[in-house]
């Protein structure tokens, strides 16, 4: 199932600029994904798996963490730069589950490290780039086959 | 006014702790839990006037908390603050004792509106 571009760009704007007084670009001109990032998913299990990735290079974490915990940028640990991440994820992954048309479970948010950025999907993806406060920020759609 | 917290997610808490504090119920003595079975026990142990809680949360979540808190002749005001949005959600919360429940992401306003409903 394909989420609509508004239905995206209005659950990150509910995120960002709602709840956390953080500005959005949706169509940034450029979006910087080559160094280290942190990397959030969560995944949808009803009539196929899918799963939300929230994908942010180490600047933009920083900065959500940041935010979430009401920290400077050079205060905020790891640990809770982490916690921050996954919860962006599922709050995002929360509200996709509540527009699909099928019952569905939520998993709990699970939060890893790379460098490069994630790999695409074997399944039907859906990438959006976004610009937070300026610093980038990836949500990848996923949808695997059964 | 007493609350309680529950949220794996200390981000999450502190949030809801902040924003608790912008709202018409202002400053509160607030105590937190990471999940369901440690606030059961700080639930059915101190006196509170209100628990907030996530629904997805490793070991006990939330509405199973909320079904053994009433078991236990706990009446506390409930609102579940989760990224849970579906009707099937909402019906189970109601269904088991909760006052409300609010989806994330919220704000100051979402959360007095559903404060002042339920603690009038």
């Amino acid at each position: 199932m394909e989420i609509e571009v508004t239905a995206m760009q209005q659950i990150i704007s509910n995120v960002f600029e709602d709840m956390l007084q953080l500005p959005v670009d949706s169509s940034p001109s450029e979006s910087s994904f080559d160094g280290r990032a942190i990397i959030a998913s969560i995944c949808i299990s009803g009539r196929s798996e899918k799963q939300i990735v929230v994908e942010v290079p180490s600047v933009s974490a920083t900065l959500i963490g940041a935010t979430m915990f009401d920290v400077a940028m050079d205060a905020v640990e790891p640990t809770e730069i982490e916690d921050a991440v996954g919860e962006i994820a599922n709050m995002i992954g929360g509200n996709v589950k509540g527009i699909l048309p099928e019952d569905a479970q939520l998993s709990l948010p699970n939060v890893d490290h790379c460098e490069k950025g994630s790999s695409p999907a074997s399944g039907a993806e859906t990438t959006w780039d976004f610009a937070v406060s300026g610093q980038p920020v990836r949500v990848r759609w996923q949808e695997f086959d059964n | 006014m007493k609350v309680l917290i529950v949220d794996d997610s200390r981000a999450m808490r502190m949030i809801v702790k902040r924003t608790l504090g912008k709202t018409d119920v202002g400053s509160c003595d607030v105590a937190e839990a990471v999940n369901g079975a440690e606030a059961l026990e700080l639930a059915t142990s101190e006196h509170f006037d209100l628990v907030l809680c996530d629904w997805n949360m490793p070991e006990m979540p939330g509405i199973e908390f909320l079904k053994k808190l009433r078991a236990s002749g706990c009446e506390v005001t409930f609102g579940f603050i989760t990224s849970e949005s579906g009707q099937d959600a909402r019906s189970l919360a109601m269904g088991s004792g909760a006052q409300f429940i609010l989806t994330k992401p919220f704000t100051a306003e979402s959360l007095n509106a559903v404060l002042i409903e339920c603690l009038n």
